[in-house]
């Protein structure tokens, strides 16, 4: 079966430079719900998607003895067009590809091909030892020795000996030998967070948007940070209170019994 | 069809699918296979391996490499005399490429000779002993179907997933509007590595119940025995030769036969599962080996 045939473009705007932006989900939904973010500020539009069915082979969930509809995880793209600036095309997906991540990178750069792209930026996130109190930092790594020095004047740390596992390095790598510049930013999440943690989406939006020329408020996800705060110190507090009552000596009862 | 060869086209009355891939304990894949040599199925169709299977090694003989080896993906026939015939489908292996167009294309050909309902096997591991009867426990693409289950001895699934082919058929079947059930046998969680023909036989009763066919299941009956008896001689070799190394195992399977069928055990000692398996890897798995 032709690989090509997964990949259902449904329109074909005529866009201008776009950039294009991948997101998968990772720790935190850092990356997905940043594209999210961008996507929904920007009012982006639908533009096409990737068939999931040689990628994922979902198991099948039952429930009281009946079988639920099989879901497949999404993929998605999203156009915007910036005025007189250069355009945008987004992508979002549910899960990185089971099986398969070469022929997948090739749609994504498929559809590069066709828009004529000039630059890929990928967006993830990795759990760390960062506390939920710190700002996370935002790292990255490019597919091209000569964007070394634009990296640079960006509040980013470059990454300078890793191996990367996710579907990040292997759509940069598979993008030099295609003709694409690539850059790919990585945020880092507390390894305890459950949920999204949008504090890392702001952090490496911050950068993004930067990067991209593109001027959005970042605020809508200030009380979200706020609030997240506040419930994950209080799980630290309780977490704290019952490693000192397991894991040590109460000196006031030991001092009561000396006397 | 495109990527399948059809052996015959025979008329077929309103015939049922039933298919299997191998899985825990082979429940699946023993009971389709014992239904077709039983039945004295004939070949009706195979699909085609390549957009579902990589090459794997290729076999010499007398210097001379021999042909490259595909696992079968193939259908067989059989009829009844009656008002409903069967289709069977077996695969030799799970697809490593897309379940889903293959579980597909297995439904293509079913509904080529208008079949509606969709029969797959699956295992279900939890702690019973190898003696004791398997439980069935059943999952269908509609809640009536559920229902029907329930009259015949069938516990409905509660909530859980089932992986692999023999679930994911089940999944496109929905998706078709097909009519499809699934019935999983309890096999013992420390087997599933090994033929359980036990709980092949076990899905088999339910399944001729449902169709209202006859088979005879004694050589499942034989099988089962004699992989009963192994079991039981490599417990007891495992007590003779590392009593105190293996307790907490052997403390598990002396609980396991002591617990009565319905209730089962409720707590693992304080084992988990993962320590559990582990045990049977450490020691079990070495008896048997020893044994063989």
């Amino acid at each position: 079966m032709p690989a090509r045939a997964q990949l259902k473009i449904d329109r074909e705007p005529q866009l201008k430079n776009p950039r294009l932006v991948l997101a998968w989900g990772s720790i935190g939904d850092v990356g997905t719900e940043a594209v999210a973010y961008l996507r929904d500020k920007l009012g982006a539009q639908e533009l096409g998607h990737i068939e999931p069915y040689d990628f994922f082979d979902p198991a099948i969930e039952v429930e009281n003895g009946v079988v639920e509809e099989l879901e497949f995880p999404e993929s998605k793209f999203y156009y915007w067009k910036n005025g007189d600036g250069d355009d945008l095309i987004l992508f979002i997906a549910d899960y990185e590809p089971q099986v398969g991540r070469y022929e997948y990178a090739s749609l994504l750069l498929e559809v590069g091909q066709r828009f004529h792209v000039p630059r890929i930026y990928t967006i993830w996130a990795f759990p760390s030892l960062v506390s939920h109190t710190a700002e996370p930092r935002v790292f990255g790594v490019v597919n091209d020795v000569k964007l070394v020095p634009y990296l640079e004047q960006y509040p980013v740390i470059p990454i300078q000996e890793r191996n990367l596992i996710s579907m990040n390095g292997v759509v940069l790598s598979l993008a030099r030998e295609r003709g694409f510049q690539g850059i790919y930013l990585l945020s880092e999440a507390p390894h305890y967070a459950t949920g999204t943690y949008h504090k890392s989406c702001r952090a490496v939006l911050r950068v993004l948007t930067t990067m991209l020329g593109i001027g959005i408020a970042l605020d809508e996800f200030d009380p979200l940070i706020e609030q997240a705060e506040e419930e994950m110190d209080e799980i630290v507090k309780k977490a704290s209170w019952a490693f000192l009552e397991d894991f040590t000596i109460d000196y006031g009862d030991f001092f009561k019994e000396e006397q | 069809m495109e990527g399948i060869t059809f052996h015959s086209e025979p008329e077929l009355r309103n015939p049922s699918l039933i298919a299997a891939w191998p899985g825990m304990g082979g429940v699946a894949i023993i009971a389709a296979r014992y239904l077709r040599d039983k039945l004295g199925a004939e070949e009706l169709a195979t699909i085609e391996p390549y957009n579902f299977f990589d090459l794997g090694a290729v076999s010499v003989h007398d210097q001379v490499v021999g042909e490259p080896e595909f696992p079968e993906s193939k259908f067989y026939f059989w009829r009844s005399g009656g008002e409903k015939d069967l289709i069977i489908f077996l695969g030799e292996a799970q697809p490593v490429v897309r379940g889903y167009q293959l579980a597909n294309l297995v439904l293509d050909v079913a509904q080529r000779f208008k079949a509606k309902g969709v029969y797959t096997f699956a295992a279900a591991p939890s702690h019973i002993y190898h003696t004791s009867r398997p439980k069935i426990l059943g999952a269908a693409t509609e809640p009536r179907l559920a229902e029907e289950l329930k009259g015949m001895d069938v516990t409905p699934m509660a909530a859980g997933t089932i992986s692999g082919l023999n679930g994911l058929l089940l999944g496109v079947a929905k998706r078709r509007n097909m009519e499809g059930i699934c019935l999983l046998g309890e096999i013992p969680i420390y087997t599933t590595p090994i033929p359980n023909p036990k709980s092949s036989k076990a899905v088999l009763e339910v399944l001729i119940k449902l169709l209202g066919i006859e088979l005879d299941l004694a050589e499942l009956d034989e099988w089962a025995k004699r992989e009963e008896e192994e079991m039981g001689r490599n417990i007891a070799a495992l007590r003779e030769s590392h009593a105190e190394e293996a307790k907490r195992l052997l403390d598990y399977f002396d609980q396991l036969e002591q617990a009565s069928a319905e209730e089962g055990i409720q707590e693992l000692l304080e084992l988990s599962t993962e320590e559990l398996l582990g045990d049977v890897e450490r020691f079990l798995k070495r008896e048997r080996e020893k044994g063989n």
